[in-house]
């Protein structure tokens, strides 16, 4: 495994031709990795020793490095310099703020955020945790305390030191009831920081959370209420905010190019409202990544009018076109290759019920729907390269995945389908009541995949199903409230960290959903802060997935594979494929939570233009 | 008229506030609150103090006598789409924008579509009338957000004329205008059309006729004056819609404008925003009816000004 | 007395002062009907249309809800003459489905605003005073208030689907007809012969029911049959904006409005809905322009 400062060096660029460019060998990529799932992952994400706790790679100290950043040296076929400009476009809906410790949820995250400072850790492209601005790190025998040596050569770009101090103002922002912080969820279950939920009722002032500074500045110790084997991988969200800079301006620092403040490689330089949002190098960043591009501009518009913008040559990337226009990319020679499908955030598609309440407390009607939908046929005629068939819940090459053993419990069968609906006092969905299937803000994939179903419902089990969508605010205030508002709906949810502990506690009871199962929980609850070998850990997980495909509180759709449309132009490492054959920008995108901003040149070959 | 032009804006102020009272009881009636947008509930301390931190804590008249105090002193609070200005801050860089697209739409719909109605009526029942009523209609009943589509893929992706979108520079100006200035341009045509067909039956041109006027200097004179009432009647009312923006037109040809907020503040339900947004509707509308009201009297001398409230 | 802002919003042919009612009115206004040309060719294309739309069931080779997914995306053929859409429907059958709804919608919800804006105009227009007071007070109200918010809050309070937005509809397109018949209602007070009703004796309700109604009736029945495709189209755009009519109950804007994605490679999508919603609207408008200018006395 290799060390930060091993790292230093550019990566390997890839001969261009090398880089599979045919979009439709997708399926068998994706096939490999459903062999390849369990192992890789638990190499790196939960690697969890028995004896000598959980430590990290030992990491060798950096020499001494210079202030301010090496700027690598460009490949023989990339553009010069002052041509090195990445130019992606966002959803100008959501770009509300610039910060995660700020708004999770607003800030434009779809091709270009995060880029401000360094997290203690990141993931590389095969999904293992490297180190960040955290050189190493090691776990307490009991999981609870995490200590990390921070890499002393970072800085921000106003000359102050990066510190513990620097993570504990953030956190302590974090838990403050006064910031109301939208992902506060995240810390307040399954690695909880001690006294986090205290403290974000105000029963505990802030600087009593669980964060705080080791023996010295360059040390910082996290403590979590129960044994938390997943810290590091949580930790992937731990982009500090400048202690300062948050004194000095108040958190909003960094959305004004005056007041912004970066540890990252880039820093803001213009932030035009509802046109486009300008990063220039940090020319100050000491931390890991060594980055080729000199300029990020990311251009803010309605998702619809992405594909133009990526056809007329306006970005040079974009994530998750409509089927309509895939087709237009895979029908056309010369741009087929331009399409990638990755593996995103590991995201599942899935119908959910209500099953405190009649027709689906019912678990044969719930078995019934499940048996009702033709996978298969969604995905070769409507998913194409952006999904998977899916009869459970962990995704392909997720820790603990487990399609293949798990593939007959959800399996299409219609004949199946009309007994069991039938045994539940249904023959041919006679009586059953007409049902509304709630979809939020759907895109139009989305709304071809709900269509598709509700005709297959009604042709397979008789029943009416009317799609109602919903808007983001409306569905999600329905869905998460006590008990919950929607008796039938069409969701998805994507990996926060990569720990089945994560995806699965999505159905933990009191969670997202009103599905109550005590097995379920007791199972998840032990597997998750299990601090012994992590083997055993995820068989452990994998018990506690089948419980939840049996018992069928969601019926598990598609697992996306999101599709990314790149241009030629964008060469490097990071479309380069991965252990599993996937070439793609690798999630968490062009942030600094992965690898891809060091891995990314722009090609002599780019048009001029883009800028504008 | 000091006392009609007072009466009508005494009327205005009513208006303001039960528009107001109605948006504020219909934006909290909608289901789900402006952060109700995490991926999983939020501990219940975080929640409440999200209202706390944005005001929403509290009965509701509370909360609309907070807000309509600080907005009457100009103070439209900070939109939570937008965290980092305030309301009128975003009010006054988003509406230049679509000002700019509006001012042309409308000088556009009203000359050509005075054009194209004086043509069709003076060539009444011909193949022309037809064409022009035939084209003046499918502009009314092809929605906007097609006409921008084909536009764009005509004159961008086809023919790669003009950019598909964007702002700052003339040619992006084009498209949209177009797409924009079709249906008011119908509009304006029909209209002229009618009221010319009508005033050339009328019983003083028939005199004008009789007394030995030249049929073009009948028509000259009435063709002035019946190109003005039809943008009194026809496009002054429509010029606050067209003012505030098109959400169809602006997202697709990607107008950093106004319109756009109208359906994103409902769906982020941005309170501050909707309800800012609301007031300046409502008063753009009060002004406009007002001046439409005096350009009357001024263009129709039959017509006369009575009591401030009723018409 | 109206004032001038009432009638420059009222339609051109509400403009016109009405003479009374004479006989054999009705023979000349069909007549005249009869020879417009746009008008009939308008009242062809929407008695087409509205055969086609009731007669679905029958015409449509499929159910409306019914998809074959394995045969999506097909273009126009011998087996599916207006192609497939992209979960596999017929186009055909959605079409005509599709021009059932938007009927049922545009019809339903005038009737609704009819309903509500009639009896409020009446209201104000013979009553005056204080009933008048208070009714003009709620249309300005209406009127200021932005339209597009409006049917956003009411569609997101009640829910989605074909009910909600006749009843979305219908309570914000009231306001024209009340508006109009008030209108009415105050300039024929005004003429000389209601004045020479009055004066021989006449009640303000025979005056109402034998001068005043009738009069009115023409410009109304105008302003009803354009307002339908309005209606119409309003429901295209609330559609289009994805909170008008649920799936699978087709309707021909959300078709349209969908198609925006599809139409580059799948342009039979973006074309026919595009055409039938077109045509809907073409055919109520020329109906309601022959019958203004069948209804004007004046044209004998």
């Amino acid at each position: 495994m290799s060390t930060g400062s091993e790292d230093r060096t550019p990566a390997p660029i890839p001969d261009p031709a090398s880089v599979p460019p045919d979009p439709l060998g997708h399926r068998l990529r994706r096939r490999t990795l459903l062999g390849a799932a369990a192992g890789a992952a638990a190499a790196g994400a939960v690697g969890v020793g028995p004896r000598n706790a959980i430590a990290s790679p030992a990491a060798a100290v950096p020499a001494a490095a210079p202030a301010g950043q090496a700027v690598p040296a460009l490949p023989p076929d990339a553009a010069p310099p002052e041509r090195q400009v990445y130019v992606a476009p966002d959803n100008v809906s959501i770009a509300k703020v610039l910060d995660f410790y700020e708004q999770v949820y607003e800030r434009p995250s779809e091709a270009a955020s995060d880029l401000f400072s360094d997290p203690l850790i990141r993931l590389n492209k095969n999904f293992e945790l490297i180190p960040a601005a955290a050189l190493e790190w090691s776990g307490s025998e009991d999981g609870r305390t995490w200590t990390f040596r921070l890499d002393p050569n970072l800085v921000w770009s106003d000359g102050t030191p990066v510190t513990a101090e620097d993570w504990i103002a953030t956190f302590r922002y974090a838990a403050d009831p006064g910031h109301a912080w939208d992902f506060s969820w995240f810390w307040a279950s399954q690695g909880t920081i001690k006294n986090w939920n205290q403290a974000l009722e105000g029963a505990v002032p802030t600087d009593q959370i669980g964060v705080r500074q080791g023996p010295d500045a360059q040390t910082l110790i996290f403590e979590s209420e129960e044994p938390a084997p997943y810290m590091p991988a949580k930790l992937l969200y731990s982009l500090p905010l400048s202690a300062k800079a948050l004194a000095e301006h108040g958190p909003l620092y960094n959305t004004n190019p005056e007041t912004a403040v970066s540890a990252g490689p880039f820093i803001l330089s213009e932030w035009q409202r509802d046109q486009r949002i300008v990063y220039v190098r940090n020319e100050q960043y000491t931390g890991q990544l060594k980055v080729p591009v000199n300029k990020v501009i990311v251009k803010l518009a309605a998702p619809d009018a992405f594909f133009t913008m990526y056809e007329n040559d306006e970005v040079d990337f974009m994530n998750k076109p409509a089927p309509a226009q895939l087709k237009l990319m895979q029908d056309d020679p010369e741009k087929a290759s331009q399409v990638h499908s990755g593996v995103g955030d590991f995201r599942c598609f899935y119908l959910f019920f209500d099953v405190t309440k009649a027709p689906f407390d019912n678990i044969k009607v719930r078995q019934a729907f499940s048996h009702a939908i033709d996978r298969e046929a969604i995905a070769s005629q409507i998913l194409g390269p952006a999904g998977a068939p899916a009869y459970s819940w962990l995704a392909p090459g997720f820790p603990a995945a487990n399609g293949d053993a798990l593939k007959e419990i959800q399996k299409f069968d219609p004949a199946l389908a009309k007994q069991l609906l039938a045994e539940a006092g249904f023959p041919e969905g006679e009586g059953f009541p007409a049902q509304e299937m709630w979809l939020r803000a759907p895109s139009p994939l989305d709304q071809g995949v709900a269509g598709a179903m509700a005709s297959m419902i009604k042709e397979n089990l008789g029943i009416d199903v009317e799609i109602a969508a919903k808007d983001q605010q409306g569905f999600t205030a329905a869905l998460n409230a006590k008990p919950t508002e929607i008796l039938f709906g069409y969701v998805s949810y994507g990996m926060d960290f990569l720990d089945p502990a994560n995806m699965l506690g999505v159905w933990h009871s009191g969670g997202r959903h009103s599905w109550v199962n005590e097995a379920f929980d007791t199972g998840l609850d032990e597997a998750a802060s299990f601090v012994g070998d992590p083997q055993q850990r995820l068989t452990m997980f994998q018990e506690v997935e089948r419980i939840l495909v049996e018992d069928v509180p969601g019926v598990f759709v598609y697992h996306e594979t999101p599709v990314q449309l790149i241009k030629p132009w964008l060469k490097g490492d990071f479309i380069a494929p991965d252990e599993n054959g996937i070439s793609s920008m690798h999630w968490p995108g062009y942030s600094c939570t992965s690898t891809v901003p060091e891995g990314l040149y722009i090609g002599a070959d780019a048009p001029e233009g883009r800028e504008g | 008229m000091a006392r009609y032009v007072l009466g009508r804006l005494v009327s205005l102020l009513f208006v303001l506030v039960a528009v107001s009272v109605i948006a504020f009881l219909l934006m909290h009636a909608v289901p789900g609150g402006p952060f109700d947008v995490t991926e999983r509930r939020l501990p219940e301390a975080t929640r409440l103090a999200q209202l706390r931190k944005y005001g929403l804590d509290g009965p509701l008249w509370e909360q609309y006598l907070r807000y309509m105090s600080h907005a009457v002193r100009g103070d439209f609070g900070v939109p939570f789409q937008s965290p980092t200005e305030t309301v009128t801050g975003l009010i006054a860089r988003a509406w230049p924008v679509t000002i700019k697209i509006g001012v042309p739409t409308i000088l556009l719909a009203f000359t050509l579509g005075t054009l194209l109605g004086v043509v069709s009526a003076l060539r009444q029942n011909t193949w022309l009338d037809y064409a022009v009523t035939f084209t003046a209609t499918l502009g009314l009943v092809v929605p906007n957000f097609v006409i921008a589509l084909w536009l764009v893929l005509l004159f961008s992706v086809r023919f790669d004329w003009l950019p598909p979108g964007g702002w700052g520079e003339p040619k992006h100006y084009v498209l949209p205008v177009l797409a924009y200035a079709l249906a008011p341009t119908a509009l304006v045509a029909r209209y002229t059309r009618a009221s010319l067909l009508e005033a050339m039956r009328a019983d003083y041109v028939r005199t004008a006729r009789a007394k030995g006027l030249g049929e073009r200097r009948v028509l000259s004179a009435h063709i002035v004056r019946n190109s003005l009432i039809p943008f009194v009647t026809i496009l002054l009312p429509e010029i606050p819609n067209i003012l505030t923006g098109s959400i169809f037109i602006e997202a697709a040809f990607r107008i950093p404008g106004l319109g756009r907020f109208f359906v994103t503040s409902t769906s982020s339900r941005d309170y501050p925003m909707i309800l800012a947004l609301v007031l300046l509707v409502a008063t753009l509308w009060g002004i406009t009816y007002l001046l439409t009201d005096l350009l009357y009297t001024v263009l129709d001398p039959r017509i006369r000004l009575s009591g401030g409230a009723a018409r | 007395m109206a004032t001038p802002s009432t009638l420059a919003r009222t339609s051109a042919g509400a403009l016109r002062r009405s003479a009374p009612v004479a006989h054999g009115n009705a023979y000349y206004a069909t007549r005249r009907f009869l020879r417009h040309r746009l008008a009939m060719a308008g009242f062809l294309l929407s008695l087409f249309l509205i055969l086609a739309g009731v007669l679905a069931p029958i015409l449509a080779p499929t159910p409306y809800d019914f998809a074959d997914l394995m045969a999506a995306n097909q273009f126009p053929s011998r087996a599916y003459p207006l192609g497939t859409d992209t979960i596999g429907h017929d186009y055909l059958s959605r079409m005509l489905y599709g021009v059932r709804t938007s009927l049922f919608v545009g019809v339903a919800a005038v009737a609704l605003a009819c309903a509500v804006g009639f009896p409020l105009g009446l209201l104000a227009g013979l009553r005056g005073g204080l009933a008048d007071f208070a009714v003009m007070r709620v249309v300005e109200v209406m009127t200021a208030f932005p339209g597009i918010l409006f049917a956003i809050f009411l569609i997101s309070v009640v829910g989605s689907g074909v009910a909600n937005v006749i009843l979305v509809i219908g309570l914000t397109s009231w306001v024209t007809l009340c508006r109009l018949l008030r209108a009415q209602l105050l300039t024929l007070r005004e003429q000389e012969y209601v004045a020479a009703a009055r004066s021989i004796g006449a009640t303000e309700t025979s005056i109402a029911v034998r001068h005043l109604l009738p009069n009115a009736l023409a410009p109304l029945i105008v302003a009803v049959t354009l307002a339908i495709p309005t209606a119409i189209f309003t429901e295209a755009g609330l559609s289009f904006l994805g909170i008008g009519i649920n799936e699978p109950t087709p309707s021909l804007g959300r078709m349209v409005g969908e198609s925006a994605t599809y139409i580059r490679p799948y342009w039979h999508l973006g074309l026919f809905p595009t055409l039938a919603i077109a045509l809907v609207m073409l055919g109520f408008t020329f109906v309601g322009d022959g019958l203004r200018d069948a209804l004007d006395p004046r044209q004998n």
